[in-house]
């Protein structure tokens, strides 16, 4: 053959270009510099997704000629993408002019434009490039700003004309100038989803009214021209508290715009029940199935507001939040995750709490034994000395999980001593397994309270090892110990659990799917030789283990070594936090 | 009923019609022609590439037709391998991307997948000097040149 098959495949574009998806923007950076060929055919598709941060976008603000602004320059009619962390006016004037000096076009593609920050230098100047921007780019889809933007009336007026926009993203805005941007951003008839911080604690009563209008006529112009035209989807209105509140979240959610399928449960204000708001979700979120939990402080009365809004949901199979905690007190009557776990059971598939401070362990058993749909239960802490978050063997033994089709398992065990109920469980199970002769017998009787104590513990975690053995489809499993104060175990308490010889890491070897382990340090000191061979032999798809610790242990235990040279491509991670 | 397959060296293949379908090619072709034993001819693939091809629909013969995710991204699963296919890709170089021209031409995508994805492994985490050794292309840029694009681009390093 005279012509190497490599040398086809990188000569063919629509070849050349499905290798593309699994590149990072860092590695295709790399392949535009190995020869002239592929330069040509790669550079415009590195720039069609431009991100300009810091320390990079002091080159453009340079007044000098830069290599980058020449390259930007060249490349503005592929750019579909851009984000910059801070509103950057040399960038801006770029995209809107070309270049002053020749007859390059500007950026007239643009699908998606974020900025994170606004910049008080040369604001006017920014402003004006920004709606120019918005002016060329009539096609945009996905827009981020921050609020200071639309405040510029000429901002405010290129919004209004995006005809095309899913997506607005605004950050925190006050009272009066979310109202103009409520009133641009309403009736744009593509716009699904809508994430704004309007904080309207000072100017309640001052704006109520006019919120209503403004609502009352974006519905007729989204509905007049198209009686079937989008309603908003997705919807995000951080929560303000400590004010008089804010009317927003009630008059959105009762309106025509809406008909949501994914929410972040908004902070309302204090003129209802709970009850009203399980009613408005129920008469006016049929769709509703996932709902994002906001970040708690110190409101408790919060608390009933989520339950209320969960339980008007019907058929929810998301449920999220990346800063959780539940601020019932043990024994009260349990609320959101319980009131989740009692109406959703059905269809709930997605449980993930990435960082939380408390979430009860009861809780987290009803979760596990009533949702048979579950495929992902995350619950973790980044912070585990100061947080709540375990789940007792006591709990755990006290129903079995039904949830056979999980994928994603977080959890983080506790072995408190066993309160009486499961005590006499176990102590009659271990009596069937073991009706074997007088002389265990014997022994079982003059073994100290402690020792019996410490027997039964290890039969419960036996049983909890086993249970998670038993999710076969299990492909990432995190496995975390509770440390917080409350609890008695320490760490060298758990240390054997998952080794072979003294623990029950052979109760999950039935796990064939597992592809991700993240291990809390208590998990892997005592591993050796005998469980990586065991992890080599049973769980063949394991391709990545996370370690919580010190990584130069890692690399100086020999065992660990070994996986990773009979699977080059394991990936070793260290830094993470359980 | 098997049907039979001819590489471009004149070799021929006895296969069942579920594994030749995997290519979209040859399922076309079955249906244009009807029930007929006659050979199909496919003048772009070697026998030693058909093999492989073969031994691969083999082995994915009751897979389910691939539904696009497209709520994931791509970036995240290009190390997503199946064990299997790992195995099967471990071939030579030349080898590999025979495979990739046979699975474009025989329109199998699953299989155009793999290749890519064992390509683009091969790419990452790489230096432009590591690509072209990997891959035996000749560097056409002079030093200048090079630091040039570097700095051009330079947004696009630590990303």
């Amino acid at each position: 053959m005279p012509k190497s098959a490599a040398r086809v495949v990188f000569a063919t574009p629509k070849l050349f270009l499905s290798l593309l998806p699994h590149l990072t923007p860092h590695d295709l950076a790399q392949c535009l510099r190995v020869c002239k060929g592929w330069l040509h055919l790669l550079e415009p598709i590195l720039w069609m997704d431009f991100c300009l941060e810091e320390p990079h976008d002091e080159t453009l603000s340079d007044t000098r000629p830069s290599p980058m602004k020449d390259a930007l320059i060249r490349n503005l009619p592929y750019i579909r993408t851009v984000k910059c962390s801070v509103a950057n006016v040399a960038l801006l004037q770029v995209l809107t002019n070309g270049s002053s000096t020749d007859s390059s076009t500007p950026c007239t593609q643009l699908k998606r434009l974020e900025i994170k920050e606004f910049n008080n230098t040369l604001a006017d100047l920014t402003s004006r490039y920004l709606a120019t921007l918005l002016d060329l780019n009539r096609c945009l889809t996905q827009l981020e700003l921050p609020i200071e933007f639309t405040h510029a009336k000429a901002v405010s007026a290129s919004l209004s004309k995006l005809e095309s926009l899913q997506r607005l993203t605004a950050g925190h805005c006050w009272g009066g100038e979310g109202i103009v941007l409520l009133e641009n951003c309403l009736p744009l008839p593509s716009l699904t989803q809508l994430f704004i911080d309007l904080d309207m604690r000072w100017s309640y009563y001052e704006h109520r009214i006019t919120l209503e209008t403004v609502i009352e006529e974006a519905s007729i112009a989204r509905f007049s021209r198209d009686s079937n035209a989008a309603r908003i989807k997705s919807l995000q209105l951080p929560s303000n508290r400590n004010g008089d509140g804010n009317p927003l979240p009630l008059l959105l959610l009762k309106s025509e715009l809406l008909d949501l399928e994914f929410c972040e449960i908004p902070w309302f204000d204090r003129e209802h029940e709970p009850d009203d708001l399980s009613e408005v979700a129920r008469e006016h979120c049929p769709n509703l199935k996932h709902l994002t939990c906001p970040s708690f402080k110190d409101h408790e009365d919060d608390g009933n507001d989520v339950a209320a809004f969960i339980k008007g949901c019907s058929g929810l199979r998301s449920f999220d939040s990346d800063r959780f905690s539940d601020h019932d007190q043990e024994g009260d009557a349990r609320r959101i995750i319980w009131t989740l776990a009692a109406h959703h059971s059905d269809t709930l598939e997605v449980f993930e709490l990435t960082d939380c401070h408390q979430v009860f362990s009861h809780d987290q058993q009803a979760i596990l034994s009533r949702c048979k749909q579950l495929k992902r239960f995350w619950v973790m802490s980044s912070t585990p000395y100061d947080s709540n978050i375990g789940i007792t063997y006591t709990d755990i033994l006290r129903g079995k999980w039904v949830c056979m089709e999980l994928t994603k398992l977080s959890l983080t065990l506790n072995r408190q001593p066993l309160d009486d109920d499961t005590f006499g469980e176990l102590e009659d199970e271990e009596g069937d397994q073991e009706e074997e002769g007088a002389e265990e017998g014997e022994s079982a009787e003059s073994e100290s309270e402690e020792d019996c104590e410490l027997r039964l513990i290890s039969i419960a975690a036996k049983s909890v090892y086993t249970r998670i053995g038993r999710l076969q489809k299990l492909e990432v499993l995190a496995l975390s110990i509770d440390i917080s104060q409350d609890t008695a175990a320490e760490e060298k308490d758990y240390a054997w659990d998952l080794t072979l010889s003294n623990g029950w890491l052979g109760e999950m070897a039935g796990l064939k799917n597992l592809k991700t382990l993240m291990l809390h340090a208590a998990f892997w000191s005592k591993m050796g030789q005998a469980e990586v061979e065991f992890m080599h032999e049973r769980w063949p798809l394991l391709s990545a283990i996370y370690f919580n610790g010190n990584a130069l242990t890692v690399q100086a235990q020999p065992h660990w070594q070994w996986l990773r040279s009979q699977r080059p491509h394991l990936l070793y991670n260290y830094q993470f936090m359980l | 009923m098997p049907v039979i397959l001819v590489s471009s060296d004149a070799q021929e293949f006895k296969v069942d019609k579920e594994v030749a379908e995997r290519s979209i090619l040859i399922k076309n072709m079955l249906e244009d022609v009807g029930e007929s034993d006659s050979p199909i001819p496919l003048p772009n693939v070697t026998a030693a590439v058909l093999t492989k091809v073969i031994e691969y629909c083999e082995h994915h013969r009751n897979d389910p037709v691939q539904v696009p995710d497209e709520t994931d991204d791509p970036r995240k699963r290009s190390n997503d391998i199946e064990e299997w296919d790992m195995k099967f890709m471990q071939v030579d170089q030349e080898m590999l991307f025979e495979i990739i021209l046979a699975a474009n031409y025989l329109d199998i995508k699953p299989l155009l997948d793999v290749g890519c994805k064992t390509v683009a492994n091969i790419i990452k985490g790489k230096t432009p000097e590591e690509i072209r050794k990997a891959f035996n292309i000749v560097n056409d840029f002079t030093p200048e040149e090079e630091a040039q694009i570097k700095k051009e681009n330079e947004w696009a390093e630590d990303r």
